[in-house]
């Protein structure tokens, strides 16, 4: 009895010493900022372009002074592209108090760390999760990207405006991207009364022989093709034997294109008539966007230079903007705040947040000439 | 309940595990970010000593445990989310932990018919089918839940297909999901013990021997498959209820591996191999994060080195016994023994005395 008794005073002397452990609220001298994203894994490529971008901002805005005076530190968590590594990355990064998390890249991941985000009270800025759900309901939680549906009805709005009354589909069925676009589109359509003629999908994002479909889609001589894939499928497989089962119409794709043309076949006009939408567009005059394209460049090279880099840049400098009009790096209270009523203007367009926390913003229309990304128009919903 | 020495000290010992947990977690020495790996470490555990009953025991290979897990996972997920959407037991604490039982429970139940289903027609058979039997039904579950409606988006009402499942209430509490691994652990280790596990046992090392003895080979292998699957589908509920999002491609193929590799690492037929390789193999990765770049190297190298070191994995069919351990240092049995024994002499004394009093 009496070491039962030593026993529990013991444990509640060692509970007594632990709650003297509070820390005092001290203001702190840098800005924590967290990344999650897939540094390696079958995504690897995203998520360098994502942390590319990220540590180019950051490196700019700490050359220029940093946020309120401070200097930024990134605190890197690879995601693998696992939505289990993701919320060990997201529980580390709120035990370790950072101000903003950047993340995570791909949707799946994202949609897993927002809810613990959303309780802990932590301003998380996904970059690039398109998917339509991934910020709905979720105060905290806001991205740099437009959502899926709107490329869908963007592409939808296009036709109309080429004057197709007709069009077809072919998408992959088991991706969650590719299904998300041909639904927006295809409710887009209906609304436009565009009819949808033939609606060919594919088990497999990697499958490489297209031909029975495209043979269908071609005999039912419609001239606008919706092929929301991967750059690729696209540059390989699609366009080459879309043009040799006779199709010669219009191909019209969304931002998984970026990238195609290290895919492209011989012979390169195939590719006219090709266009997709995009977050940005390389040939824009925009100062801020050159002034992006080459500071990148000279850093990392042409290779990685996508719209993932491009939105991982931006979404720093939202942060660092909110950081601003919040006039605080640790109230995440008042970042929040700042971020939702957000005015911001940064390499892939000016835009404000609606209420899920998602980009009013316009998408470059993009086209291919010789070989060569050409900008056609920017688009928007309006 | 406790009738042999060795279960109390186990219990003992369980619980005051989990005090010295409870303690850390309450003081905030370990935070979230930890308790969320040690639940992670919880799911790995089961899911490995799962494993073990079909490989180590059964000595057939299952490279599908995914796909187990998979329909545990969504079944339970679904379950919640229709329970919520009902309005039953949807509420805090109590309310939220029978409907948590409930659905993890039904997600085993699912995932166990399923085991019947694959496993009926290919335990028949002699030789590494199951294996391939099961490398096709994983990725089989994985393709149908990724074009389900139901499966997707929101769940229930507003799917989309092939999206991941999200807004699944996250009803896995550290503390609940502690007592569910030491359970399952009991269980499937005095199952292991007991008459069915020796059949097991039996038809592992020589299955015509088996038969001649008049076992029924195959409905003791369907048994302790589908129990495999079942503890599996509680993993897998588990498992929806700590992230709180589900996609398919979760449970792909290399997942099935991942816990191929925990039963290799611990020892095939161990289940204390499973508890250490479980929870080793699922903190390495996080603990190793300060590499970075080279984490993933570290564990491979790690793995490699435990293979070539001890190619039986790390406890090999050995399980460790905490009173074997304290018998070998301190000599408990007998002190126990000798205390009772004198304790009882004691007594006799007493009313051998008290007698004698009464006599006066």
């Amino acid at each position: 009895m009496k070491k039962l008794l030593a026993l529990l005073l013991a444990v509640m002397m060692i509970l007594s010493f632990a709650s003297c452990g509070d820390k005092k609220d001290e203001e702190k001298t840098q800005v924590d900022l967290g990344v999650i994203a897939p540094l390696t894994g079958s995504v690897a490529q995203y998520g360098t372009g994502v942390y590319n971008g990220v540590s180019l901002a950051v490196e700019e805005i700490n050359a220029a002074g940093g946020i309120l005076g401070k200097q930024i530190v990134i605190q890197k968590f690879d995601s693998k592209g696992s939505e289990t590594e993701g919320v060990n990355a997201i529980n580390a990064l709120i035990t370790n108090e950072v101000d903003a998390v950047i993340g995570a890249v791909i949707s799946s991941v994202t949609a897993a760390i927002a809810p613990l985000a959303d309780e802990a009270g932590m301003v998380v800025v996904t970059p690039t999760s398109t998917a339509d759900t991934v910020t709905e309901g979720y105060d905290y939680v806001f991205r740099t990207c437009f959502a899926d549906s709107f490329q869908g009805k963007l592409a939808a709005r296009y036709a109309d405006k080429l004057g197709k009354t007709k069009a077809a589909v072919l998408y992959i069925s088991s991706d969650p991207y590719s299904a998300g676009l041909y639904e927006a589109f295809k409710a887009e359509c209906a609304a436009l009364n565009i009819e949808l003629v033939s609606v060919q999908s594919t088990a497999s994002k990697d499958d490489t022989d297209f031909t029975t479909q495209l043979t269908t889609i071609q005999a039912t001589g419609v001239e606008f093709l919706y092929a929301p894939c991967y750059y690729s499928a696209i540059g390989s497989y699609i366009i080459p034997q879309a043009r040799n089962a006779g199709y010669n119409g219009i191909v019209m794709g969304a931002d998984g294109y970026d990238g195609v043309i290290p895919y492209m076949a011989d012979p390169k006009s195939m590719y006219e008539n090709v266009y997709f939408t995009n977050h940005y567009s390389k040939d824009d005059v925009n100062p801020v966007v050159q002034n992006f394209v080459k500071s990148y460049t000279d850093k990392f090279g042409a290779d990685t230079l996508n719209s993932f880099a491009a939105l991982g840049y931006d979404a720093v400098y939202m942060v660092k903007q909110a950081m601003e009009e919040a006039n605080t790096t640790q109230d995440k209270e008042a970042i929040k705040a700042a971020m939702a009523d957000i005015n911001f203007s940064g390499v892939t367009g000016s835009f404000t947040l609606d209420e899920t926390g998602t980009p009013q913003k316009t998408a470059a229309l993009l086209g291919f000439k010789d070989g060569a990304e050409i900008f056609v128009e920017s688009v928007g919903l309006e | 309940m406790f009738s042999k020495l060795s279960s109390k000290v186990n219990f003992i010992a369980v619980t005051l595990l989990f005090l010295i947990l409870v303690v850390l977690r309450e003081t905030g020495i370990f935070n979230n970010y930890v308790m969320g790996i040690l639940m992670l470490a919880c799911i790995s555990i089961i899911m490995t000593a799962s494993l073990n009953v079909a490989t180590g025991y059964l000595g057939q290979l299952v490279i599908g445990h995914a796909g187990f897990m998979a329909i545990g996972a969504y079944t339970a997920a679904l379950i919640t989310k229709a329970f919520a959407n009902a309005d039953i037991l949807n509420g805090s604490g109590i309310e939220n932990f029978f409907r948590f039982i409930i659905a993890i429970i039904a997600g085993g139940i699912l995932a166990a018919i399923f085991g019947v289903l694959v496993g009926a027609p290919t335990l028949r058979l002699k030789g590494d089918y199951l294996a391939i039997a099961t490398l096709g039904f994983g990725e089989i579950i994985r393709v149908i839940i990724q074009n389900l409606k139901i499966c997707g988006g929101k769940g229930l009402a507003q799917g989309s297909a092939g999206q991941a499942l999200i807004g699944i209430n996250r009803l896995a509490d550290f503390y609940v999901v502690y007592w569910i691994t030491v359970l399952s652990l009991a269980f499937l280790f005095c199952f292991a013990r007991s008459r069915y596990g020796r059949v097991l046992k039996a038809i592992r090392e020589d299955e015509i021997a088996a038969t001649a003895v008049g076992i029924k080979t195959t409905r003791y292998k369907i048994l302790a498959f589908s129990m495999s699957a079942f503890f599996a589908g509680l993993a897998g509920g588990i498992f929806a209820h700590y992230l709180g999002t589900l996609a398919p491609g979760t449970f792909d193929f290399n997942k099935s591996i991942e816990y191929v590799i925990m039963g290799v690492f611990g020892g095939m037929s161990s289940f204390s191999g499973s508890v250490i390789a479980g929870t080793v193999l699922t903190v390495l990765p996080e603990a190793l994060r300060s590499f970075a770049d080279y984490r993933m190297l570290a564990y491979s190298v790690a793995l490699i080195l435990v293979m070539i070191y001890r190619p039986q994995g790390l406890f090999g069919s050995y399980e460790f016994s905490l009173t074997e351990q304290l018998d070998k240092y301190f000599d408990f049995t007998n002190k126990v023994q000798a205390r009772k024994e004198k304790k009882a002499a004691e007594k006799k004394a007493g009313k051998a005395a008290a007698g004698e009093g009464g006599e006066k």
